[in-house]
Protein backbone atom coordinates (compact mmCIF):
# COMPACT_ATOMS: atom_id res chain seq x y z
CA UNK A 1 0.00 0.00 0.00
CA UNK A 2 2.88 2.25 1.07
CA UNK A 3 4.83 1.27 -2.31
CA UNK A 4 1.69 2.21 -4.22
CA UNK A 5 1.22 6.05 -2.57
CA UNK A 6 4.44 6.69 -2.96
CA UNK A 7 4.32 5.74 -7.02
CA UNK A 8 1.35 7.72 -7.26
CA UNK A 9 3.16 10.82 -5.58
CA UNK A 10 5.95 10.53 -7.72
CA UNK A 11 4.04 10.52 -10.97
CA UNK A 12 1.90 13.29 -9.52
CA UNK A 13 4.71 15.19 -9.06
CA UNK A 14 6.43 14.48 -12.26
CA UNK A 15 3.59 15.04 -14.15
CA UNK A 16 2.49 18.30 -12.57
CA UNK A 17 5.80 19.58 -13.18
CA UNK A 18 5.41 18.65 -17.14
CA UNK A 19 4.90 21.35 -19.39
CA UNK A 20 1.41 21.33 -20.96
CA UNK A 21 0.56 20.81 -24.34
CA UNK A 22 -2.53 21.13 -26.14
CA UNK A 23 -4.71 17.46 -26.27
CA UNK A 24 -5.18 15.95 -29.64
CA UNK A 25 -8.90 16.51 -30.68
CA UNK A 26 -8.89 12.86 -32.18
CA UNK A 27 -6.32 10.97 -33.90
CA UNK A 28 -7.95 7.88 -34.99
CA UNK A 29 -10.56 8.96 -37.76
CA UNK A 30 -7.95 7.81 -40.04
CA UNK A 31 -7.08 4.42 -40.78
CA UNK A 32 -3.70 4.39 -40.46
CA UNK A 33 -3.36 7.17 -37.47
CA UNK A 34 -0.21 8.24 -36.38
CA UNK A 35 1.96 10.83 -38.18
CA UNK A 36 4.91 11.75 -37.08
CA UNK A 37 4.22 15.32 -35.90
CA UNK A 38 4.61 17.03 -32.78
CA UNK A 39 1.17 16.62 -31.77
CA UNK A 40 1.33 13.05 -32.02
CA UNK A 41 4.77 12.65 -29.93
CA UNK A 42 3.35 14.81 -27.30
CA UNK A 43 0.26 13.21 -26.61
CA UNK A 44 2.97 10.02 -26.84
CA UNK A 45 4.67 11.21 -24.49
CA UNK A 46 2.59 12.48 -21.89
CA UNK A 47 -0.70 9.85 -21.64
CA UNK A 48 1.46 6.80 -22.77
CA UNK A 49 3.85 7.22 -20.58
CA UNK A 50 3.81 9.71 -17.84
CA UNK A 51 0.00 9.55 -17.04
CA UNK A 52 0.10 5.70 -17.40
CA UNK A 53 -1.30 3.25 -15.29
CA UNK A 54 1.47 0.75 -16.24
CA UNK A 55 3.77 2.54 -14.25
CA UNK A 56 5.44 0.37 -11.59
CA UNK A 57 8.06 0.88 -8.61
CA UNK A 58 11.44 -0.65 -9.81
CA UNK A 59 11.89 -2.93 -6.20
CA UNK A 60 8.20 -4.04 -6.97
CA UNK A 61 9.23 -4.40 -10.83
CA UNK A 62 11.79 -6.82 -9.83
CA UNK A 63 9.84 -9.02 -7.52
CA UNK A 64 6.83 -9.96 -9.58
CA UNK A 65 9.37 -11.07 -12.36
CA UNK A 66 10.97 -13.08 -9.90
CA UNK A 67 8.50 -14.44 -8.80
CA UNK A 68 5.93 -15.01 -11.28
CA UNK A 69 7.46 -13.92 -14.99
CA UNK A 70 4.30 -14.61 -16.80
CA UNK A 71 2.47 -13.21 -15.19
CA UNK A 72 4.20 -9.79 -14.77
CA UNK A 73 5.77 -10.00 -18.56
CA UNK A 74 1.63 -10.09 -19.30
CA UNK A 75 0.17 -7.89 -17.07
CA UNK A 76 2.81 -4.93 -17.85
CA UNK A 77 5.27 -5.71 -20.49
CA UNK A 78 5.26 -4.98 -23.64
CA UNK A 79 6.53 -5.44 -27.18
CA UNK A 80 5.87 -4.60 -30.58
CA UNK A 81 6.53 -7.44 -32.33
CA UNK A 82 8.36 -11.03 -31.51
CA UNK A 83 10.45 -11.59 -28.85
CA UNK A 84 12.29 -12.91 -25.47
CA UNK A 85 12.41 -9.54 -23.76
CA UNK A 86 9.40 -7.02 -23.14
CA UNK A 87 9.26 -3.82 -22.05
CA UNK A 88 8.24 -1.93 -18.93
CA UNK A 89 7.40 1.59 -17.36
CA UNK A 90 8.99 2.05 -13.65
CA UNK A 91 9.58 4.99 -11.63
CA UNK A 92 11.69 5.79 -8.66
CA UNK A 93 13.00 8.12 -6.16
CA UNK A 94 16.72 7.23 -5.12
CA UNK A 95 19.88 8.99 -4.38
CA UNK A 96 22.75 9.39 -6.54
CA UNK A 97 25.83 7.65 -6.13
CA UNK A 98 27.68 7.86 -9.24
CA UNK A 99 27.54 9.87 -13.05
CA UNK A 100 29.68 8.72 -15.65
CA UNK A 101 29.40 9.41 -19.53
CA UNK A 102 25.64 9.56 -19.02
CA UNK A 103 24.96 6.78 -16.71
CA UNK A 104 23.66 8.06 -13.57
CA UNK A 105 23.98 5.28 -10.81
CA UNK A 106 21.21 5.03 -7.61
CA UNK A 107 21.85 4.05 -4.39
CA UNK A 108 19.28 1.39 -5.31
CA UNK A 109 21.20 -0.56 -7.63
CA UNK A 110 19.15 1.17 -10.61
CA UNK A 111 21.13 2.60 -13.69
CA UNK A 112 19.67 5.69 -15.43
CA UNK A 113 21.28 6.31 -18.64
CA UNK A 114 20.02 9.48 -19.72
CA UNK A 115 22.09 10.05 -22.59
CA UNK A 116 21.46 6.66 -25.11
CA UNK A 117 17.94 7.18 -26.12
CA UNK A 118 17.23 5.59 -28.97
CA UNK A 119 15.62 2.78 -28.42
CA UNK A 120 12.14 1.66 -28.90
CA UNK A 121 12.12 1.11 -24.90
CA UNK A 122 9.54 3.61 -24.01
CA UNK A 123 7.77 3.47 -27.06
CA UNK A 124 6.58 0.07 -26.65
CA UNK A 125 6.28 0.13 -23.11
CA UNK A 126 3.74 2.77 -23.07
CA UNK A 127 1.24 0.36 -25.38
CA UNK A 128 0.09 3.55 -26.60
CA UNK A 129 0.93 1.96 -30.68
CA UNK A 130 0.05 -0.95 -32.41
CA UNK A 131 1.63 -2.19 -35.14
CA UNK A 132 -1.43 -1.58 -37.24
CA UNK A 133 -1.40 1.84 -36.88
CA UNK A 134 1.44 2.07 -39.29
CA UNK A 135 1.80 1.31 -42.90
CA UNK A 136 5.76 0.31 -43.24
CA UNK A 137 7.82 -0.23 -40.54
CA UNK A 138 9.74 2.64 -42.30
CA UNK A 139 6.82 4.49 -40.89
CA UNK A 140 7.34 3.27 -37.03
CA UNK A 141 10.96 3.71 -37.70
CA UNK A 142 10.58 7.25 -38.23
CA UNK A 143 7.85 8.09 -35.10
CA UNK A 144 10.50 6.24 -32.93
CA UNK A 145 13.31 8.43 -33.99
CA UNK A 146 11.62 11.68 -33.60
CA UNK A 147 9.91 10.77 -30.55
CA UNK A 148 13.33 9.86 -28.80
CA UNK A 149 14.80 13.33 -29.93
CA UNK A 150 11.71 14.58 -28.24
CA UNK A 151 12.39 12.52 -25.13
CA UNK A 152 16.36 13.26 -25.05
CA UNK A 153 15.38 17.08 -25.26
CA UNK A 154 13.56 16.25 -22.23
CA UNK A 155 16.17 15.16 -20.01
CA UNK A 156 19.10 16.83 -21.50
CA UNK A 157 21.07 19.37 -19.81
CA UNK A 158 19.81 18.36 -16.39
CA UNK A 159 22.23 18.83 -13.74
CA UNK A 160 22.42 16.13 -11.63
CA UNK A 161 25.50 15.48 -8.47
CA UNK A 162 26.37 12.59 -7.08
CA UNK A 163 24.73 12.47 -3.28
CA UNK A 164 21.45 14.02 -4.91
CA UNK A 165 17.76 12.47 -4.68
CA UNK A 166 16.36 12.18 -7.99
CA UNK A 167 12.95 10.70 -9.17
CA UNK A 168 11.76 9.71 -12.45
CA UNK A 169 9.91 7.73 -14.32
CA UNK A 170 11.37 6.16 -17.65
CA UNK A 171 10.98 2.04 -19.01
CA UNK A 172 13.36 -0.56 -18.88
CA UNK A 173 13.86 -4.04 -20.93
CA UNK A 174 13.89 -7.33 -19.39
CA UNK A 175 15.04 -10.33 -20.95
CA UNK A 176 13.43 -13.69 -19.79
CA UNK A 177 16.40 -15.51 -20.63
CA UNK A 178 18.74 -12.83 -18.30
CA UNK A 179 16.36 -14.22 -15.06
CA UNK A 180 16.56 -13.64 -11.89
CA UNK A 181 17.09 -10.22 -12.42
CA UNK A 182 18.62 -7.40 -9.31
CA UNK A 183 18.68 -4.39 -10.86
CA UNK A 184 17.66 -2.80 -14.32
CA UNK A 185 18.37 -0.05 -16.54
CA UNK A 186 16.34 2.67 -16.84
CA UNK A 187 15.94 4.93 -20.30
CA UNK A 188 14.30 8.03 -18.21
CA UNK A 189 11.55 9.69 -19.59
CA UNK A 190 11.68 12.30 -16.95
CA UNK A 191 13.82 13.37 -14.40
CA UNK A 192 13.31 15.47 -11.23
CA UNK A 193 15.90 16.48 -8.79
CA UNK A 194 14.33 16.66 -5.72
CA UNK B 1 -35.26 -44.33 -58.58
CA UNK B 2 -35.17 -41.67 -55.84
CA UNK B 3 -33.41 -43.85 -53.13
CA UNK B 4 -30.53 -44.73 -55.91
CA UNK B 5 -30.20 -41.21 -56.17
CA UNK B 6 -29.64 -41.06 -52.74
CA UNK B 7 -27.20 -43.69 -52.02
CA UNK B 8 -24.74 -41.78 -55.31
CA UNK B 9 -25.38 -38.60 -53.44
CA UNK B 10 -23.89 -40.11 -50.09
CA UNK B 11 -21.04 -41.80 -52.54
CA UNK B 12 -19.95 -38.53 -53.72
CA UNK B 13 -20.39 -36.74 -50.25
CA UNK B 14 -18.02 -39.71 -48.59
CA UNK B 15 -15.97 -39.48 -51.48
CA UNK B 16 -15.11 -35.77 -51.62
CA UNK B 17 -14.68 -35.62 -47.42
CA UNK B 18 -12.07 -38.71 -47.24
CA UNK B 19 -10.27 -37.16 -50.41
CA UNK B 20 -10.48 -33.65 -48.20
CA UNK B 21 -9.37 -35.42 -45.64
CA UNK B 22 -6.10 -36.72 -47.28
CA UNK B 23 -5.37 -34.08 -49.09
CA UNK B 24 -3.90 -31.15 -46.47
CA UNK B 25 -2.56 -27.76 -47.94
CA UNK B 26 0.26 -27.97 -48.96
CA UNK B 27 3.17 -25.48 -48.24
CA UNK B 28 5.61 -24.12 -50.42
CA UNK B 29 9.33 -22.64 -49.26
CA UNK B 30 10.60 -20.57 -51.85
CA UNK B 31 14.36 -18.90 -50.55
CA UNK B 32 16.36 -16.18 -51.93
CA UNK B 33 19.30 -18.63 -51.96
CA UNK B 34 20.67 -21.63 -50.64
CA UNK B 35 24.09 -20.65 -51.20
CA UNK B 36 23.81 -18.81 -47.82
CA UNK B 37 23.65 -21.29 -44.70
CA UNK B 38 21.72 -18.20 -42.82
CA UNK B 39 19.02 -19.09 -45.52
CA UNK B 40 19.33 -22.74 -45.49
CA UNK B 41 18.42 -22.81 -41.59
CA UNK B 42 15.70 -20.33 -42.88
CA UNK B 43 14.08 -22.93 -45.09
CA UNK B 44 15.04 -25.99 -43.07
CA UNK B 45 13.12 -24.27 -40.21
CA UNK B 46 9.94 -23.24 -42.36
CA UNK B 47 9.65 -27.08 -43.66
CA UNK B 48 10.12 -28.64 -40.49
CA UNK B 49 7.62 -26.24 -38.88
CA UNK B 50 5.06 -26.65 -41.60
CA UNK B 51 5.57 -30.72 -41.05
CA UNK B 52 4.85 -30.06 -37.42
CA UNK B 53 1.64 -28.97 -37.87
CA UNK B 54 0.40 -31.51 -40.56
CA UNK B 55 1.24 -30.18 -43.84
CA UNK B 56 3.84 -31.46 -46.31
CA UNK B 57 6.10 -28.51 -47.60
CA UNK B 58 8.79 -28.20 -50.32
CA UNK B 59 11.63 -25.99 -50.59
CA UNK B 60 12.34 -23.90 -53.63
CA UNK B 61 15.65 -22.40 -54.34
CA UNK B 62 15.74 -19.20 -56.53
CA UNK B 63 19.56 -19.20 -56.34
CA UNK B 64 19.33 -14.93 -56.44
CA UNK B 65 17.10 -14.70 -59.33
CA UNK B 66 14.25 -13.28 -59.89
CA UNK B 67 13.47 -15.11 -63.06
CA UNK B 68 13.87 -18.27 -61.07
CA UNK B 69 11.65 -17.41 -58.52
CA UNK B 70 8.86 -16.26 -61.47
CA UNK B 71 8.83 -19.71 -62.77
CA UNK B 72 8.99 -21.53 -59.63
CA UNK B 73 5.65 -18.91 -58.39
CA UNK B 74 4.05 -20.22 -61.81
CA UNK B 75 4.87 -23.91 -60.96
CA UNK B 76 3.70 -23.98 -57.47
CA UNK B 77 0.22 -22.54 -58.01
CA UNK B 78 -0.43 -24.61 -61.30
CA UNK B 79 0.63 -27.80 -59.06
CA UNK B 80 -2.29 -26.89 -56.47
CA UNK B 81 0.35 -25.40 -53.37
CA UNK B 82 -2.16 -23.69 -50.70
CA UNK B 83 0.33 -21.18 -49.28
CA UNK B 84 3.91 -19.95 -49.56
CA UNK B 85 6.16 -18.68 -47.30
CA UNK B 86 8.58 -17.10 -49.18
CA UNK B 87 12.18 -15.07 -48.68
CA UNK B 88 12.10 -12.55 -51.83
CA UNK B 89 14.88 -12.04 -54.23
CA UNK B 90 14.27 -8.28 -54.84
CA UNK B 91 11.88 -6.25 -52.76
CA UNK B 92 10.07 -4.54 -55.92
CA UNK B 93 10.74 -7.60 -58.30
CA UNK B 94 9.34 -9.75 -56.40
CA UNK B 95 5.79 -7.68 -55.88
CA UNK B 96 4.42 -9.42 -59.14
CA UNK B 97 5.09 -13.06 -58.61
CA UNK B 98 3.32 -12.27 -54.95
CA UNK B 99 -0.05 -10.66 -56.57
CA UNK B 100 -0.07 -13.53 -59.05
CA UNK B 101 -0.49 -15.77 -56.17
CA UNK B 102 -3.33 -13.83 -54.47
CA UNK B 103 -4.84 -13.99 -57.08
CA UNK B 104 -4.74 -17.40 -57.31
CA UNK B 105 -6.09 -17.40 -53.97
CA UNK B 106 -2.44 -18.65 -52.47
CA UNK B 107 -1.50 -16.62 -49.26
CA UNK B 108 1.97 -15.35 -49.14
CA UNK B 109 4.11 -14.91 -45.92
CA UNK B 110 7.32 -12.72 -46.30
CA UNK B 111 10.29 -14.23 -44.07
CA UNK B 112 13.42 -11.57 -43.66
CA UNK B 113 13.18 -9.62 -46.48
CA UNK B 114 10.53 -7.24 -47.48
CA UNK B 115 8.96 -6.35 -50.55
CA UNK B 116 8.04 -2.55 -50.96
CA UNK B 117 4.15 -3.37 -51.13
CA UNK B 118 1.28 -3.83 -48.16
CA UNK B 119 -0.77 -4.65 -50.79
CA UNK B 120 0.50 -7.90 -51.82
CA UNK B 121 1.59 -10.34 -49.44
CA UNK B 122 -0.49 -11.81 -46.44
CA UNK B 123 1.57 -10.71 -43.47
CA UNK B 124 5.74 -9.68 -43.77
CA UNK B 125 7.27 -11.31 -40.49
CA UNK B 126 10.70 -9.53 -40.50
CA UNK B 127 13.82 -8.95 -38.34
CA UNK B 128 13.75 -5.40 -36.90
CA UNK B 129 17.02 -4.50 -38.55
CA UNK B 130 16.30 -0.98 -37.60
CA UNK B 131 16.15 -1.32 -34.14
CA UNK B 132 19.09 -4.01 -33.79
CA UNK B 133 21.67 -1.89 -35.65
CA UNK B 134 20.56 1.36 -32.98
CA UNK B 135 22.06 -0.95 -30.57
CA UNK B 136 24.88 -1.79 -32.22
CA UNK B 137 24.84 1.85 -33.12
CA UNK B 138 24.79 2.75 -29.05
CA UNK B 139 27.37 0.19 -28.47
CA UNK B 140 29.79 1.43 -31.59
CA UNK B 141 29.75 5.21 -29.42
CA UNK B 142 30.32 3.42 -26.21
CA UNK B 143 32.95 1.20 -27.59
CA UNK B 144 35.12 4.12 -30.10
CA UNK B 145 34.41 7.20 -28.02
CA UNK B 146 32.45 9.82 -29.28
CA UNK B 147 35.72 11.34 -31.89
CA UNK B 148 37.03 9.18 -34.39
CA UNK B 149 36.82 7.86 -37.79
CA UNK B 150 35.07 5.39 -39.55
CA UNK B 151 34.29 3.18 -42.82
CA UNK B 152 30.86 1.71 -43.21
CA UNK B 153 30.25 -1.90 -45.59
CA UNK B 154 26.75 -1.62 -47.26
CA UNK B 155 24.98 -4.62 -47.78
CA UNK B 156 22.73 -5.05 -52.02
CA UNK B 157 21.93 -1.80 -53.04
CA UNK B 158 18.52 -2.54 -53.29
CA UNK B 159 17.67 -4.41 -50.47
CA UNK B 160 15.57 -2.98 -48.28
CA UNK B 161 16.99 -4.80 -45.01
CA UNK B 162 20.69 -2.45 -46.04
CA UNK B 163 19.21 0.56 -45.88
CA UNK B 164 16.89 -0.51 -42.42
CA UNK B 165 20.43 -1.52 -40.85
CA UNK B 166 22.25 2.03 -42.12
CA UNK B 167 19.70 3.90 -40.87
CA UNK B 168 19.33 2.06 -37.52
CA UNK B 169 23.12 2.55 -37.33
CA UNK B 170 23.62 6.12 -38.42
CA UNK B 171 20.03 6.99 -36.24
CA UNK B 172 22.43 7.18 -33.16
CA UNK B 173 26.08 7.50 -35.03
CA UNK B 174 25.26 11.12 -36.58
CA UNK B 175 24.15 12.57 -33.02
CA UNK B 176 28.18 12.47 -32.71
CA UNK B 177 29.20 15.10 -34.79
CA UNK B 178 33.15 14.09 -33.61
CA UNK B 179 32.80 10.58 -35.33
CA UNK B 180 33.52 11.15 -39.19
CA UNK B 181 32.23 8.64 -41.51
CA UNK B 182 35.63 8.36 -44.19
CA UNK B 183 34.65 6.09 -46.31
CA UNK B 184 31.02 4.24 -47.40
CA UNK B 185 30.85 0.85 -49.66
CA UNK B 186 28.82 -1.30 -50.50
CA UNK B 187 30.05 -5.40 -49.59
CA UNK B 188 26.99 -7.55 -51.26
CA UNK B 189 26.72 -9.12 -48.00
CA UNK B 190 29.49 -11.12 -49.63
CA UNK B 191 32.75 -11.79 -47.29
CA UNK B 192 35.44 -11.54 -50.49
CA UNK B 193 33.92 -8.90 -51.56
CA UNK B 194 33.68 -6.77 -48.58
CA UNK B 195 37.46 -8.21 -47.63
CA UNK B 196 38.29 -6.87 -51.32
CA UNK B 197 36.47 -3.38 -50.58
CA UNK B 198 38.55 -3.15 -46.94
CA UNK B 199 41.88 -4.04 -48.79
CA UNK B 200 41.20 -0.87 -51.13
CA UNK B 201 40.08 1.77 -48.16
CA UNK B 202 43.09 0.80 -45.99
CA UNK B 203 45.40 1.23 -49.11
CA UNK B 204 43.84 5.31 -48.91
CA UNK B 205 43.56 5.90 -45.08
CA UNK B 206 45.62 6.02 -42.45
CA UNK B 207 43.77 6.51 -39.82
CA UNK B 208 40.89 4.06 -39.24
CA UNK B 209 39.02 3.54 -35.35
CA UNK B 210 36.17 1.31 -36.59
CA UNK B 211 34.22 -0.32 -39.01
CA UNK B 212 30.30 -1.14 -39.42
CA UNK B 213 29.17 -3.86 -41.85
CA UNK B 214 25.76 -4.73 -42.54
CA UNK B 215 25.97 -8.50 -42.46
CA UNK B 216 28.47 -10.91 -40.53
CA UNK B 217 29.74 -12.69 -43.71
CA UNK B 218 31.38 -9.00 -44.25
CA UNK B 219 32.63 -8.53 -40.68
CA UNK B 220 34.33 -11.48 -41.63
CA UNK B 221 35.83 -10.21 -45.09
CA UNK B 222 36.50 -6.94 -43.47
CA UNK B 223 38.52 -8.75 -40.19
CA UNK B 224 40.28 -11.08 -42.77
CA UNK B 225 41.67 -7.67 -44.79
CA UNK B 226 42.58 -6.30 -41.40
CA UNK B 227 44.44 -9.17 -39.77
CA UNK B 228 46.44 -9.42 -43.38
CA UNK B 229 47.67 -5.64 -43.02
CA UNK B 230 48.65 -6.23 -39.37
CA UNK B 231 45.67 -3.81 -37.96
CA UNK B 232 43.56 -6.18 -36.01
CA UNK B 233 44.33 -4.93 -32.53
CA UNK B 234 43.72 -1.40 -33.85
CA UNK B 235 40.34 -1.09 -35.81
CA UNK B 236 37.21 -2.52 -34.10
CA UNK B 237 34.75 -4.65 -36.11
CA UNK B 238 30.72 -4.52 -36.20
CA UNK B 239 28.82 -6.80 -37.60
CA UNK B 240 25.22 -8.06 -38.10
CA UNK B 241 23.35 -11.67 -38.31
CA UNK B 242 24.56 -13.53 -35.16
CA UNK B 243 26.95 -15.59 -37.27
CA UNK B 244 28.28 -18.92 -35.14
CA UNK B 245 31.90 -17.41 -36.09
CA UNK B 246 31.15 -13.93 -35.63
CA UNK B 247 29.52 -14.90 -31.75
CA UNK B 248 33.21 -16.90 -31.59
CA UNK B 249 34.79 -13.95 -32.96
CA UNK B 250 33.16 -11.72 -30.17
CA UNK B 251 34.34 -14.25 -27.24
CA UNK B 252 37.85 -14.11 -28.30
CA UNK B 253 37.82 -10.34 -28.45
CA UNK B 254 38.41 -10.42 -31.96
CA UNK B 255 35.31 -8.16 -33.52
CA UNK B 256 33.47 -6.16 -30.73
CA UNK B 257 29.63 -7.09 -31.34
CA UNK B 258 26.62 -7.90 -34.27
CA UNK B 259 23.02 -8.38 -33.90
CA UNK B 260 21.55 -11.78 -33.48
CA UNK B 261 18.68 -12.97 -35.74
CA UNK B 262 16.54 -15.70 -35.54
CA UNK B 263 15.47 -17.60 -38.54
CA UNK B 264 13.87 -19.73 -36.81
CA UNK B 265 11.94 -17.60 -35.31
CA UNK B 266 10.78 -15.96 -38.14
CA UNK B 267 10.17 -19.32 -40.20
CA UNK B 268 8.00 -20.81 -37.29
CA UNK B 269 5.97 -17.64 -36.99
CA UNK B 270 5.05 -17.81 -41.02
CA UNK B 271 4.73 -21.02 -40.99
CA UNK B 272 2.29 -20.95 -37.91
CA UNK B 273 0.48 -17.95 -39.76
CA UNK B 274 -0.20 -20.20 -42.70
CA UNK B 275 -1.74 -22.69 -40.55
CA UNK B 276 -3.85 -19.83 -39.13
CA UNK B 277 -5.37 -19.30 -42.27
CA UNK B 278 -5.83 -22.54 -43.61
CA UNK B 279 -8.25 -22.40 -40.38
CA UNK B 280 -10.16 -19.31 -41.33
CA UNK B 281 -8.18 -16.25 -40.08
CA UNK B 282 -7.63 -13.59 -42.76
CA UNK B 283 -6.67 -10.80 -40.47
CA UNK B 284 -3.13 -10.67 -40.28
CA UNK B 285 -0.34 -7.26 -39.65
CA UNK B 286 1.29 -6.26 -42.64
CA UNK B 287 4.36 -5.80 -40.48
CA UNK B 288 6.06 -8.29 -37.88
CA UNK B 289 9.15 -7.51 -36.58
CA UNK B 290 11.00 -10.26 -34.85
CA UNK B 291 13.51 -8.90 -32.09
CA UNK B 292 17.76 -8.67 -32.90
CA UNK B 293 19.69 -8.98 -29.25
CA UNK B 294 23.30 -7.26 -29.03
CA UNK B 295 25.56 -9.63 -28.78
CA UNK B 296 28.98 -8.78 -26.75
CA UNK B 297 31.70 -9.90 -24.53
CA UNK B 298 29.45 -9.70 -21.90
CA UNK B 299 26.40 -10.89 -23.50
CA UNK B 300 27.95 -13.72 -25.73
CA UNK B 301 27.39 -16.49 -23.07
CA UNK B 302 23.92 -16.42 -23.71
CA UNK B 303 23.81 -16.99 -27.43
Amino acid sequence: MLKKIIIIVIVFILGSQSIYFKRLSDLNNEETSFKVDSETIEKLYREGILESELIVPVDQLINDINLNTELTFKDFGNRMGIGESAYFLVAETSNITKIEDGQISLESGTVVDAKYIFGNELRDASRFLSLEDFDSQSDLNSLTEAFNKYVRNQVANLDTKVGESISFIGACRIDKRELPIRSVVVIPAKIVIQ
Amino acid sequence: MRNVILVLLGFITMACTSKKEIEKPKVAVVISTLNNPWFVVLAESAVSNANRLGYEAKIFDSQNNPANESNHFENLIASGYDAILFNPTDADGSISNILKAKKAGVPVFCMDREVNSNEAATSQILSDNYSGCIAIGVEFVKTIGEKGKYVEILGLAGDNNTYARSNGFHAVVDQFPGLEMIAQQNGDFDRNKAMEVMETILQANDSIDAVFCGNDSMALGVYQALKSAGKSNQIKVFGFDGNDEVVEKIKAGEIVATGMQYPKVMAKTAAQYADQYFQGKRNFPQHVPVAVDLVTVETSKNF
